[in-house]
């Protein structure tokens, strides 16, 4: 490949090698501070009165005589001095209900005390006096309407994505092939739960720490509830524990919480989930049901398509509009359907509103989709990679929306690529020969192909015209990145110097990001949507460039080098000839008694267009795409499914860090994994029922696999040094993949995840002892 | 209380409450915080720290077992400054992200080069099995362990041995009627019969611990037997084995005259939870806590097992079939306790199997397990029995199907009947009809076994 964008970047060998990370050794002796490892004494304690029924008009509150109320604070509505809405994208999602329950599990009411002791008894001593009115618990319920809970007619948000002329495609086809795929709830657990702590000013202000991906939405969600103007609310991310999109929208929700009782009470105050309340409270990955509908030739050619989308948003629209968008952009995925209708709506019910998860809605059409490839292709007699090289998209291919991707080619890269590395085809062979024996272990090869759009949807990135800021403080030879951008555990932390390190010819250590704090740091948007690396590493490169033009610049006015024209090149500035004056030398030389503040705005590339009315046009600007082999056996006696191997290529444009870039797709995959087969989010009467981690089961070590990454590079000239987003995309492919595997392995043909013992125990014919009976 | 132990090599002591735990001594009192809280109730692994040199969760931990023990936290190790080399390699090998699970994995780590320094992938991969992750994928987290290894950090560090370095602790006058330590049985007893019902035995605490969180337990007086050694030995005595009712599940499955003469026990100790859980989980305390669930008393009921009681009126034997009477309830009088677990020696079943399924392959509750035991002689089942767990409040046997095995011939047929029967037999109350079929072809799996004369273990 050829690099322009780095003055030096031909000579500084960081980006494409893995350094330490900056924060692993202070991680890997426990002396990072998470929130709760803060000195937090004299804290008083938050909790919330919440709801044990999903659907309900509140009549009162009742409050036990026998416990003295004045030890503690008590917030309802009436004590919200703003509006009474968490504010994200709309504002329908109450603080505290004024009357209306909307799902089991919501604060209706908030305590401050002491102690937890304290909290905990006057929790006890508060219940709620509601009358109980029917929920709507499934989407296909909320659909006809007999109940009312959210808007006119229940939907959160309704797309449609149309192209060519589907009608006729079906006239014209073959064979029609029809299929309905449901996903279930996943939960994040983030190791670290969620945690907010409030401490409220004289004046007034209030300062928020915890953790977050997004101090900004705090910071928004603070100002619009507690009417307060900007300067006066600070919020500051702390280390953050893994958050995985659960970190995105839930936090604006605690955040105005603690806030709400740090006021009230007077007091800074502490509100830092146990799992148990983590696992009840906090949003979800949307369940989803996806019909498919697909005209195709004879010879397994797609023709046409009719998708419909159904997204389960829980009681409010959180991010559901925006996850359905994404949903809808990837429901043809990497494949060419030239007449293609899609219908896309996200759902209202009374059940916790679910939110954003890695992934963000393409996880659920990748399962549909991949699975329904896997339909055609048994119905059509194909094989599953035939069905899926017959139909990847090829360059110049537009999706429905109208974009030609400028990567497309690279879909059909990672499938060969995959296909060859795992032996597929070899494999699967093998297996339907080596299944017939008597062993209750069957083996079984799964394939999926994916695609992630990296940033955000359409002119996302336009809108927030995120903005970074670079700083030298004065006498110092270190330069800050001042981003809203969090490290989470991403590696933000590292990547993001190592472009700006490489960008200015420095070493990793001169160059620091600084933990974000809306006091200090501009708003470069959330750190989400695959967006830091591509987008705010982006504006970090140019920023880096403009501070090298600024510092030469007021170099140029000291009497040394007047008039001379200095150039940045591999670390030092030199006027052309002999001279070579170091960075930091010259920095100091130049920035004086103030150093150096330079603030950068995303400049948006040339050349995209998006219609944000007739959704169509450049919905990304590049792709990351990804193919998953899953091998797995089944023992058929207990119906334990065992992944024995994963194979993922993935096309990323450019790995900065290729050892944290295949970090983020090994764990992402097992992410995807966990979602496919073990993790299920059970509900009981309306009400969340899993509790415990004994009863949510992410992936042990015993459950994984080994694992096989293969990065591709294909760089985007707008990303920094090529980069492309990455976080999300290994989430995106692999369930279905499983499934595909276990299909062979079982002999069934799944359509759901997650793939239970029971539910794969359902997909069999009757066993001998239940014939029998 | 107060209670005086070692912390990373130096003498503390402090005021607690006796059933503080460990984990909030570590992050409040001693300002220890690379200790983390993950769940609380030893689902993660994030708070894992070693005692005696022994991998523990410190959720579950209770303050008045810390006396006198050396306990080894992360911050123990090095410091960033100047890492341990096993810190380094999880910070060179990528095996850190968000970093919160890291301290329990690299303490569960440890726990095991201590234990085999050179360890292969599979040994890695069980010894961490009780540490969740959900940002790596585990794969680098394998690479830094092997690469510690390689450079010999587990070479030297031993093991070390559980030793009484202090008399036992000595509890404040408030304290002194609710909160005991005995040090032998005959003192534990006395209790018993002082206190009855009202006292609390504690051991290793892994089902006590989650209980009390979770509203579920609550006590009035506590007696932690951990110091009373004499039952934590297992001995011969005429045609039986005797096995101290403080053994644990490491203790019992990584005993190897148990592998070779109970194997179906040792196998439901080792996929009992995971590691952290097996050095605390013990044998008395699986029975006494009396869950269908529970791992080690469906593996008792077919061996013939009985537990050893002691009380007022002397010792008696409770066959474990007769043990429980439903969840959470027992048959032990209420001066009794339990003092060790008797399996006969005489005619040990040549034929054993254990089966579980759990929601998933490590740090899992059961939702199905079955053992078998049988003897042959020649074609014909001599004796066989069988057992199912998580079906009813207490593990059972499955009568009705050994009747029907009970002296019939080995034929190609039986497994699929003896099956059939087997599922037919059991009644969860859940999901039942993937259950009751998992059921029966875990015992048409061991008839199978018996048709080849194989060991079903390893099929």
């Amino acid at each position: 490949m050829t690099e322009k964008e780095g003055r030096n970047g031909d000579t500084m060998p960081l980006v494409g090698t893995s350094p330490l990370r900056v924060d692993a050794l202070e991680k890997a002796c426990g002396e990072a501070l998470y929130l709760d490892d803060l000195p937090l004494q004299g804290f008083w304690y938050g909790g919330a009165v919440r709801s044990s029924i999903p659907r309900g008009k509140i009549r009162g509150f009742v409050r036990d005589p026998s416990f003295d109320w004045t030890r503690v604070a008590v917030v309802t509505p009436e004590d919200i001095p703003g509006i009474n809405a968490v504010a994200m994208i709309r504002e329908d999602y109450p603080a505290l209900p004024e009357e209306d329950i909307s799902f089991a599990t919501q604060a209706v009411a908030l305590i401050a005390a002491p102690d937890r002791k304290t909290l905990e008894e006057a929790l006890a001593a508060f219940t709620i006096d509601a009358e109980e009115l029917p929920p709507l618990l499934a989407v296909e319920e909320a659909l006809e309407g007999r109940e009312i809970i959210w808007g006119t007619d229940n939907i959160l948000q309704e797309y449609r994505v149309e192209s060519g002329v589907p009608q006729r495609a079906f006239s014209e086809a073959d064979r029609i092939v029809e299929g309905t795929y449901r996903t279930g709830y996943q939960e994040h657990v983030y190791l670290e739960t969620q945690g907010m702590i409030a401490i409220p000013g004289p004046d007034g202000s209030v300062e928020v720490l915890g953790s977050m991906q997004c101090p900004y939405y705090v910071q928004n969600a603070l100002m619009k509830g507690l009417a307060l103007p900007e300067e006066k609310v600070r919020v500051r991310q702390t280390v953050t524990g893994g958050a995985f999109g659960g970190k995105e929208d839930y936090p604006s929700v605690l955040a105005l919480h603690a806030a709400l009782c740090a006021r009230k009470s007077g007091r800074p105050v502490r509100m830092i989930f146990d799992r148990k309340e983590d696992l009840l409270c906090t949003p979800k990955r949307h369940p989803s049901v996806v019909r498919h509908r697909t005209a195709l030739t004879s010879e397994g050619r797609i023709l046409g398509a009719e998708i419909d989308i159904l997204l389960d948003g829980g009681a409010f629209t959180t991010m559901s509009n925006v996850v359905l968008s994404r949903s809808i952009l990837h429901a043809t995925g990497c494949y060419f359907m030239p007449n293609v209708s899609v219908r896309a709506r996200a759902v209202a019910t009374n059940t916790p509103p679910n939110g954003a998860f890695r992934g963000f809605g393409v996880p659920q059409s990748a399962f549909a989709l991949e699975r329904h490839m896997d339909k055609i292709a048994s119905e059509l007699g194909m094989s599953p990679s035939e069905i899926r090289r017959k139909n990847v998209l090829k360059p110049g291919e537009a999706f429905p929306y109208g974009q030609i991707p400028p990567d497309g080619a690279s879909a059909g890269l990672v499938l060969e690529k995959a296909l060859e590395v795992s032996d597929y085809e070899a494999k699967r062979k093998q297996f339907e020969r080596t299944n017939s024996a008597s062993s209750p272990v069957k083996r079984g090869i799964g394939l999926s192909l994916c695609l992630h759009g990296g940033g955000f949807t359409g002119s996302g990135e336009e809108s927030i015209a995120g903005k970074v800021s670079l700083r030298i403080p004065p006498g110092t030879d270190r330069v800050d990145l001042l981003v809203s951008s969090v490290e989470m555990g991403q590696g933000a932390s590292t990547v993001l110097p190592m472009i700006a390190a490489q960008t200015l010819g420095l070493r990793l250590e001169e160059v620091r990001h600084i933990p974000p704090d809306t006091a200090e740091v501009p708003n470069s948007g959330p750190t989400v949507a695959s967006r830091t690396t591509m987008y705010v590493g982006k504006t970090i490169q140019e920023a880096c460039l403009a501070l090298g033009d600024l510092i030469a610049a007021k170099a140029a006015l000291l009497p040394e080098y007047r008039g001379k024209t200095l150039r940045l090149e591999r670390g030092a500035f030199t006027d052309g000839g002999e001279r070579s004056v170091s960075f930091f030398t010259l920095a100091r030389e130049a920035g004086g008694e103030e150093g150096f503040l330079l603030t950068k705005e995303y400049s948006p590339p040339e050349g995209f267009c998006w219609n944000e009315e007739e959704f169509r046009g450049d919905a990304y600007k590049a792709y990351g795409w990804i193919a998953n082999v899953v091998e797995v056996e089944v023992n058929m006696d207990s119906l334990e499914i065992s992944p024995k191997n994963v194979w993922a290529a993935a096309e990323i444009g450019r790995a900065i860090s290729p050892g944290m870039a295949s970090g983020q797709i090994e764990g992402g995959t097992l992410q995807a994994l966990g979602y496919a087969y073990l993790e299920e989010y059970l509900m009981k009467d309306g009400k969340p029922a899993t509790a415990h981690l004994n009863q949510y089961l992410i992936p042990t070590t015993l459950d994984t696999p080994k694992m096989h990454v293969h990065i591709l590079e294909s760089p985007f000239p707008e990303g920094p040094f090529g980069a492309k987003g990455l976080g999300e995309l290994p989430m995106d492919s692999t369930a279905p993949a499983l499934a595909a595997a276990v299909s062979q392995a079982a002999d069934v043909f799944p359509t759901a995840i997650p793939l239970t013992g029971e539910y794969l125990s359902s997909l069999l014919p009757p066993s001998p002892p239940e014939a029998g009976r | 209380m107060n209670i005086r132990f070692f912390l990373n090599g130096l003498f503390v002591s402090r005021e607690v409450h006796p059933l503080d735990r460990l984990l909030d001594i570590l992050r409040t009192e001693e300002e220890l915080t690379g200790t983390k809280e993950g769940c609380g109730e030893g689902e993660c692994g994030a708070c894992a720290v070693l005692i005696d040199g022994e991998l523990v969760n410190s959720c579950m931990v209770p303050a008045l077992q810390v006396h006198g023990r050396e306990v080894l936290t992360i911050e123990g190790l090095g410091s960033s400054k100047d890492p341990d080399l096993l810190q380094s390699a999880f910070a060179e090998e990528g095996a850190v992200q968000c970093g919160f699970c890291i301290p329990g994995m690299i303490m569960a780590s440890r726990a095991l080069l201590a234990e085999i320094p050179h360890p292969d992938r599979e040994q890695i991969r069980f010894a961490l099995s009780g540490n969740l992750c959900r940002c790596t994928g585990y794969e680098k987290i394998y690479n830094a362990v092997e690469k510690a290894a390689s450079l010999g950090y587990g070479e030297g560090l031993g093991k070390k041995e559980k030793r009484d370095i202090l008399p036992p602790p000595e509890f404040s006058p408030s304290e002194k009627d609710r909160f005991f330590s005995p040090s032998t049985v005959e003192e534990a007893l006395a209790l018993r019969s002082r206190y009855g019902r009202e006292i609390t035995f504690l051991s290793g605490g892994t089902d006590f611990f989650p209980d009390l969180k979770n509203g579920k337990t609550s006590w009035r007086r506590i007696a932690d037997l951990s110091r009373i050694d004499s039952l934590r030995e297992s001995a011969i005595s005429g045609d039986e084995l005797f096995i101290g009712s403080l053994m644990t599940d490491t203790g019992i499955w990584k005993d190897p005259f148990l592998q070779r003469t109970f194997p179906a026990l040792t196998e439901a100790a080792r996929l009992s939870g995971a590691p952290a859980v097996q050095n605390r989980a013990t044998l008395g305390g699986n029975l006494a806590s009396a869950s269908g669930a529970a791992d080690l008393p469906v593996p008792l009921l077919v061996l013939g097992a009985s537990v050893l009681a002691e009380g007022k009126k002397g010792k008696r034997r409770i066959p474990v079939e007769n043990f429980s009477t439903g969840y959470r309830t027992t048959t032990l009088e209420e001066s009794e306790m339990i003092l060790a677990v008797v399996l006969p020696l005489k005619n040990v079943p040549p034929f054993q199997a254990f089966f579980k399924r759990g929601g998933r392959a490590a740090l899992t509750l059961s939702r199905i397990s079955v053992a078998c035991a049988a003897e042959l002689d020649g074609e014909e089942i001599k004796s066989i029995r069988l057992a199912s767990g998580s079906m009813s409040p207490f593990p059972a046997r499955m009568t009705e199907t050994e009747a029907f095995l009970q002296g019939r011939k080995i034929s190609p047929e039986l497994p699929d009947l003896g099956g059939e029967q087997a599922s037919r037999e059991v009644s969860p109350r859940k999901s039942a009809s993937f259950r009751k079929a998992v059921t029966g072809k875990y015992v048409r799996r061991f008839l199978l076994s018996l048709n080849d004369r194989g060991s079903p273990l390893q099929g």
